[in-house]
């Protein structure tokens, strides 16, 4: 594969500076690290030298100092590889990623490729009426394909700006047990699709100060894993309660819950859970983005989120906001 | 009147497909999972099966594995329409037998339809 050279600029000949733009913690970066090593190199062999000329008597004293200079470099060594594989990782999950939302863009062009085929047959024979009616329908399938792209690559652009470190919140004061509602009753018809039945307990609660749009996300991404992950018919049900100075909401589903070993990774930027069958294939279903937005709102609005699974059981996924005044 | 089947878990496209092949003269049968399009091939012997490879219950490789063993489905020609494009799945495809590889979003409905009149000799 040819890689284009980088161009040489003045801050590669400033580790600190190149650090910072690459985002990467200092003792994590491979150039100042090897920059760090050089140091190290240079000073040793000069001290090695000092001592070893004072001592001349006492050979294992330089000795020592050989071998403690040796461990040290085997530590900078290693962080050097560790901070080579991490690149490496990062640079597989994004390969990765791309070929996912790729194929993850592909399938909805695809239907409005077919569907607007079709509505142009239908155009051309005008005059027979079962077919214009039958327009309606493709019509709204292209509305609600169009919607599922839009949230698609919003959600990609919010994890470019939580990268970029650009994303900013725009607080205001709603109704979360509303909001809820809403969200849930929109819910309902693709849930009941999968035979999966929607049940809320929402009290009367305060109003919290938060970014209404995000929060909006988070609960729809909560509710569409809650679907998702449900093999066979089930309930979600979905709570809301004040305690002390935060408002919990929760979400527990009957689905397939998530195996132990997976469980730390949940919040991970591009993990999607396994289905216990491989041939149940959710590859393409999900971009593995959901969780990892919306631990990155709450936890910037000042709440915190989780969940507690078990595998064959279900899922509750929580999180909790502070109402503000 | 030629049978064709459709394995594909979108209904919006098994929808755009099932008018489009209907019109043309063909009687279309739809599965929206692997599993259910082999039972539907066994029971219906169809001329053609259009398959899609990521499907719930069974994925595509899998029913055509399943149709290519079975005497009776094993000279059904497959056209594969999928929007996997990598290698290694187009050739695991047309190794298990499939006829050939279409990738969806670059095969416009008429364009599909051309090829099975091709294949289908009408």
């Amino acid at each position: 594969m040819y890689t284009k050279p980088m161009p040489l600029s003045l801050s590669r000949l400033n580790p600190v500076a190149e650090c910072n733009k690459l985002r990467w913690g200092l003792w994590q970066c491979p150039p100042f690290l090897f920059l760090v090593m050089g140091l190290v190199t240079i000073i040793s062999m000069i001290a090695t030298y000092a001592l070893a000329s004072r001592f001349v008597q006492e050979p294992e004293i330089a000795a020592l100092i050989v071998i403690a200079v040796t461990v040290l470099f085997l530590i900078i060594g290693n962080l050097v590889i560790t901070g080579f594989n991490r690149v490496a990782e990062t640079n597989r999950m994004k390969s990765e990623f791309i070929s996912l939302v790729s194929h993850q863009l592909r399938s909805p062009l695809s239907i409005f490729r077919w569907t607007i085929d079709v509505l142009e047959r239908n155009a051309q024979k005008i005059s027979e009426e079962p077919l214009r009616s039958s327009n309606g329908s493709f019509i709204d399938t292209l509305r609600k394909t169009s919607d599922n792209m839009i949230v698609l690559v919003n959600s990609l652009l919010e994890v470019t700006r939580i990268e970029a470190r650009t994303f900013v919140l725009r607080e205001e004061l709603f109704d979360l047990g509303k909001m809820t509602r809403d969200i849930a009753e929109n819910y309902r018809k693709y849930a009941e699709a999968s035979k999966v039945a929607i049940r809320l307990e929402v009290p009367e609660l305060p109003q919290i100060k938060a970014d209404r749009e995000r929060i909006a996300i988070v609960i729809q991404n909560l509710i569409d894993n809650a679907v998702r992950y449900t093999e066979k018919a089930g309930t979600i049900t979905i709570g809301l309660e004040k305690e002390e100075k935060t408002i919990l909401w929760q979400i527990k589903d009957q689905g397939i819950g998530i195996p132990a070993a997976q469980q730390k990774f949940i919040f991970q930027k591009f993990f999607r859970a396994q289905r216990p069958n491989p041939h149940v294939t959710t590859q393409t279903h999900g971009t593995g983005i959901g969780l990892y937005i919306s631990k990155e709102i709450i936890e910037s609005s000042g709440g915190k989120i989780g969940f507690i699974s078990e595998e064959g059981k279900g899922t509750t996924f929580w999180f909790r906001l502070p109402i503000k005044a | 009147m030629k049978k064709i089947l459709f394995i594909e878990d979108e209904s919006a496209l098994q929808r755009a497909a099932t008018q489009v092949l209907t019109e043309e003269g063909y009687r279309v049968y739809s599965a929206l999972d692997g599993e259910a399009g082999i039972n539907l091939a066994q029971k219906e012997i169809p001329d053609l099966i259009l398959l899609d490879l990521i499907l719930p219950k069974k994925d595509g490789f899998e029913v055509l594995e399943a149709l290519k063993v079975d005497q009776a489905t094993q000279k059904i020609p497959v056209i594969i329409l999928s929007n996997l494009e990598g290698s290694s799945d187009v050739e695991k495809a047309l190794g298990l037998g499939a006829t050939t590889y279409l990738v969806k979003t670059n095969y416009r409905l008429n364009e599909v339809v051309e090829k099975i009149k091709n294949l289908l000799g009408n």
